[in-house]
């Protein structure tokens, strides 16, 4: 946009001449000095005959201070809302971690970079992937996770290698990405290729020998082109939570026509990872007698492995993408995009667990730990082609900015399954030996590599969606949004039943499961701008859920109709008088109706048919003074509910009535400082809180609250090298990251890393 | 080279500038400047994108654009985008410092700071102090202005704003990055552009103004970066 701005500027600026009160061209003379003459075509109506073909001056207008994420904690415009607009006319709370804070405080997950922003907790229930709740609702089941404003749903540990920003959209965002998103969105923001020569390398060594070489190169290549090319390779033998870590990536992209009418995109992203897996620790009682309420972790180190070192969390994402934008005269641009996405991964896990009667009071090196089977193995082939309109307006004497779009999808899926040896067709039983809590990393090791797989389901989805969205200037301070999205999914389900025993076949019986959904989301809101310091807003949205969202159906869930949600907000952005330090504040209201979630483990319904969740959130950013910069992200959640327990033939398990929705902690906190205290010297140290909450299903215990402490040191050798220390968790607390009803993933212990930064 | 040239702006348009003005969002101005200015640095500016700072900059241009002495002056290849700034109160002076050599727009492009301009938006009866002191090689220069002139002063040289002790000093501040980068070429080329029109005016086109006219191209051929 600004890059259009410009363009503009320069077309207005040789414009003919400018009505004349000035003394210097009303001067006598009928000549002009040759370098006028030579450069100004502006005053040609003077001069027309000697001014053809000459040169104009350009003038060259900032962007409105957009800073790249490596600059600033703090951003001031957001892809989000689908075309670039400022987070002020944006009536909805978003937050924004920056390449800036993902590098201070070394995040090299998305992940990671995800536990910056209040209110973010994780399930632990199919092994590495984020399986990420806001507010305590499901995003990635939901396939909330967006890359490039594209819908990226694959399981896969993100990497924040290629990554300019996270943005996280809180509440509902149908209307502009469709089905999903009752809790928010998240979008991932790729490095994209600038108009200058700049070359990064960056090389982190740490315990656990953690080695990470990150490579950022941009090229000009021409004078509306450029290159730019990211790589990473990572190793580590511990993430300090017990998994190992190999991994790579490499994210190509050509821009050309950079700011001119038209400007296009080429881009591939490839990531591989070879990771090892900790795929949780079981709880635990203080005494056999203790009530389940007293159940609490294990006083084992997190960086303790006691899977089998044959174990494995592989996954490879590799996505190809087409961009063109075209700038109409005026502020208007229409982009499309086209992705083709090939996602894998096969993870060989081990459920760990405590045999009957273990306890704190027997609790020892010599404690039985037993080792489950949890293999996930599964492919991932998406298409999408999205076009999105932004444009600005004056129509019936107002100002408008319209969005509108026109998407359309094609995801389709695979899930294998392990045959057994009574299965036939080459078929294992493999026996995974138990171990001890004395012994871990013990590297007993059965042949993964022997399974013989069969296709468990398969599923076709196909989906298209269309929407507008217009907000108006109706006052000199007021502006209202109203937005309407139409969706149509369709998915086509296979679901095998396992073969019998001695039956040599490939499949059992195959079920065929059905999915039509034709549904509208609006999105209503109102802004207050008083000044430029301040905006209000008041909004109301719709969001659904399908349940073909996490790419499986069965007979009891493929004619339930979407679950519908609706998100209230009230809230506010409020900048420093210096407008240099950015305030958020929203109360908020999230309900869902007619909820019915699954346990992807155990195929059983759980939580409700209707939730609730209310509370406050507050986020700053910026800059306090000139040297001290700062960013804090807080949510409270007094008020969470479940309103009407979902009926489920299993009921048992389900979350009862009344009760606090899982993974909804009442208070969640980060909190970031940096200091610059010369010229060479920079240090930063933050916090991380998270309160007590309850595993998925409510099984009638808390995860206790925890707060960790990061610290780190940078020291500038000159304007190329940089040298900075990390030290994570530094008190080396003991916590539960990512909760399962049966089990929890440690948090990492503490880590020091140090990172020598090169850019030439 | 340091110029001056008067009258840029009109009486009304300056009128016009201080309306625009009057209710401002000013901010510190610690934005555009590096690591060793931010040190020295006590005023405000302007927001980029607020109405003022926007119909101030358009004004500006649009006067820049109509005068001729200027191109001349300067040969302009890229026109950094104008600034407002303010001197008063507690934010009153600028210490000594020399601007950063390259400007970045956003991430696409870069302008060099060849040639710094200042135009003057306050009458300088209208306060005291406030003074642009330019350190060139001919020594120390101090600059107050009446208001709607403006300064041409070369980017290489260490200047600063004396404190305001009362009243205020508004400014319109940018940068230009020339097609000639040598501030002595820049000179020439203009001292001969000056004396050939000076020459063309009392003598016609006279076959001496002719060759002129090709020396100062061919010199400007030989010196530009376009």
């Amino acid at each position: 946009m600004a890059t259009t701005r410009s363009r503009l500027n320069r077309r207005r600026l040789s414009l003919p001449a400018p009505r004349n009160s000035c003394v210097q061209v009303a001067r006598p003379s009928k000549l002009l000095p040759l370098g006028a003459m030579l450069l100004a075509a502006s005053f040609a109506s003077a001069v027309r005959a000697q001014t053809e073909n000459t040169l104009s001056t350009v003038t060259v207008r900032e962007k409105a201070e957009v800073a790249e994420g490596k600059d600033s904690l703090r951003a001031t415009e957001t892809r989000i809302g689908k075309g670039q607009q400022k987070l002020r006319d944006i009536p909805q709370s978003i937050t924004v971690v920056t390449e800036r804070m993902m590098d201070d405080r070394n995040l090299d997950t998305v992940k990671d970079a995800l536990k910056q922003t209040a209110g973010i907790t994780f399930q632990a229930a199919e092994g590495g992937e984020e399986d990420i709740r806001l507010r305590g609702f499901a995003l990635s089941t939901t396939g909330d996770i967006f890359v490039d404003g594209i819908r990226d749903p694959a399981f896969y540990d993100r990497d924040t290698f290629n990554l300019d920003r996270v943005e996280l959209l809180r509440g509902s965002a149908s209307m502009l990405f469709g089905r999903g998103s009752t809790g928010g969105a998240v979008n991932m923001v790729n490095k994209v290729p600038r108009l200058m020569d700049e070359n990064q390398i960056d090389v982190t060594v740490g315990s656990h020998n953690h080695r990470r070489v990150v490579g950022d190169f941009n090229q000009q290549t021409g004078e509306s082109s450029a290159l730019r090319v990211s790589a990473m390779k990572t190793t580590a033998d511990n993430n300090g939570a017990g998994s190992s870590i190999d991994k790579q990536g490499i994210a190509g992209s050509y821009r050309w026509g950079i700011g001119e009418r038209d400007e296009f995109t080429a881009s591939l992203y490839r990531l591989e990872n070879n990771n090892g897996i900790n795929y949780g620790m079981p709880w635990i009682k203080p005494t056999s007698t203790s009530p389940a309420s007293a159940t609490t972790l294990l006083p084992v180190s997190p960086t303790s492995n006691y899977g089998m070192a044959s174990d494995y969390n592989d996954g490879t994402a590799t996505y190809a993408t087409l961009a063109h934008t075209h700038r109409f005269d005026g502020d208007t641009e229409l982009t499309t995009r086209l992705r083709r996405g090939a996602y894998t991964r096969d993870q060989r896990a081990s459920t760990i667990r405590l045999t009957t009667g273990e306890n704190l009071s027997n609790f020892g090196p010599s404690t039985v730990l037993t080792r489950g089977t949890q293999n996930k193995i599964q492919d991932l082939d998406s298409v999408y082609l999205q076009s999105d309109l932004s444009a600005k307006f004056d129509a019936l004497g107002m100002k408008h900015e319209l969005l509108s779009g026109i998407d359309v999808a094609r995801e389709q899926k695979t899930v294998y399954a392990a045959r057994t040896a009574a299965q036939g067709l080459g078929g294992v039983d493999l026996v995974k030996p138990n171990t001890t809590v004395g012994t871990p990393d013990d590297g007993a090791w059965v042949n993964e590599g022997s399974r013989a797989l069969r296709v468990n389901n398969q599923y076709t989805s196909t989906a298209w969606g269309v929407y507008a969205q217009d907000l108006v200037q109706v006052a000199p301070h007021w502006k209202l949004l109203g937005g309407l999205r139409y969706d149509n999914l369709n998915g086509n389900y296979d679901s095998f039943a396992a073969p019998a025993n001695g039956a040599n076949a490939t499949n059992g019986m195959k079920s065929n499961y059905q999915m039509n959904v034709g549904e509208w989301s609006k999105r209503v809101g109102a802004l207050f701008q008083p000044n430029e310091r301040e905006s209000y807003h008041f909004s109301a949205a719709t969001s659904f859920n399908t349940s073909g969202d996490a790419y499986s159906l069965g007979a009891n869930n493929a004619d339930v109709p979407p679950e519908q949600s609706i998100n209230l907000e009230l809230g506010a952005k409020i900048d420093s008088a210096d407008k240099n330090f950015t305030t958020r504040y929203a109360l908020f209201r999230s309900t869902k109706l007619h909820e019915r979630n699954t346990d992807p483990l155990v195929d059983v319904a759980v939580l409700s048919g209707k939730r609730h969740a209310t509370g406050l959130e507050l986020d700053f950013t910026g800059r306090i003074t000139p040297r001290w910069e700062a960013y804090g992200s807080f949510m409270w959640i007094p008020d969470a509910r479940i309103d009407e327990a979902y009926k489920s033939p299993t009921g048992s398990d389900n979350e009862r009535t009344g009760a606090r929705p899982s993974l909804t902690p009442r208070i969640s906190a980060t909190l970031w400082n940096t200091y610059q205290i010369n010229g060479q010297w920079r240090v930063g140290a933050g916090l991380n809180h998270r309160g007590a909450q309850t595993p998925n299903r409510n099984p009638g215990w808390e995860a206790p609250a925890f707060t960790t402490a990061d610290v780190m040191a940078e020291y500038r050798v000159s304007e190329q090298l940089t040298f900075k220390g990390n030290v994570s968790n530094l008190t080396n607390k003991l916590y539960a990251d990512q909760l399962y009803s049966g089990h929890y993933v440690p948090g990492a212990g503490r880590l020091v890393q140090v990172t020598g930064s090169y850019k030439f | 080279m340091l110029l001056t040239l008067p009258n840029l702006l009109s009486a009304e348009e300056l009128s016009q500038t201080r309306a625009w003005l009057k209710d401002a969002p000013w901010e510190p101005g610690l934005g555009t400047a590096g690591r060793q200015a931010a040190m020295v640095k006590h005023n405000e500016q302007l927001p980029q994108s607020c109405d003022a700072a926007v119909n101030i900059r358009e004004m500006v241009l649009k006067a820049l654009n109509a005068n001729p002495t200027f191109f001349s002056a300067t040969l302009p290849k890229k026109i950094y985008t104008p600034r407002i700034n303010r001197y008063a109160g507690d934010s009153n002076y600028f210490g000594n410092h020399i601007d950063g050599a390259i400007r970045m727009l956003s991430h696409e492009k870069r302008v060099r700071t060849d040639i710094s301009c200042t135009v003057f938006l306050s009458e300088p009866d209208s306060y005291d102090g406030g003074e642009l002191t330019i350190a060139d090689t001919y020594g120390e220069q101090s600059i107050k202005l009446p208001a709607g002139s403006i300064v041409i002063y070369p980017g290489t040289s260490l200047h600063q704003v004396k404190p305001v002790t009362r009243g205020e000093r508004l400014a319109c501040f940018f940068w230009i990055e020339s097609l000639v980068r040598s501030d002595e070429q820049r000179r020439l080329l203009y001292e001969l552009d000056m004396s050939l029109l000076s020459l063309r005016n009392q003598y016609g086109e006279i076959p001496e103004a002719v060759t002129q006219t090709g020396v100062y191209h061919n010199l400007l051929r030989m010196w530009a970066d376009t």
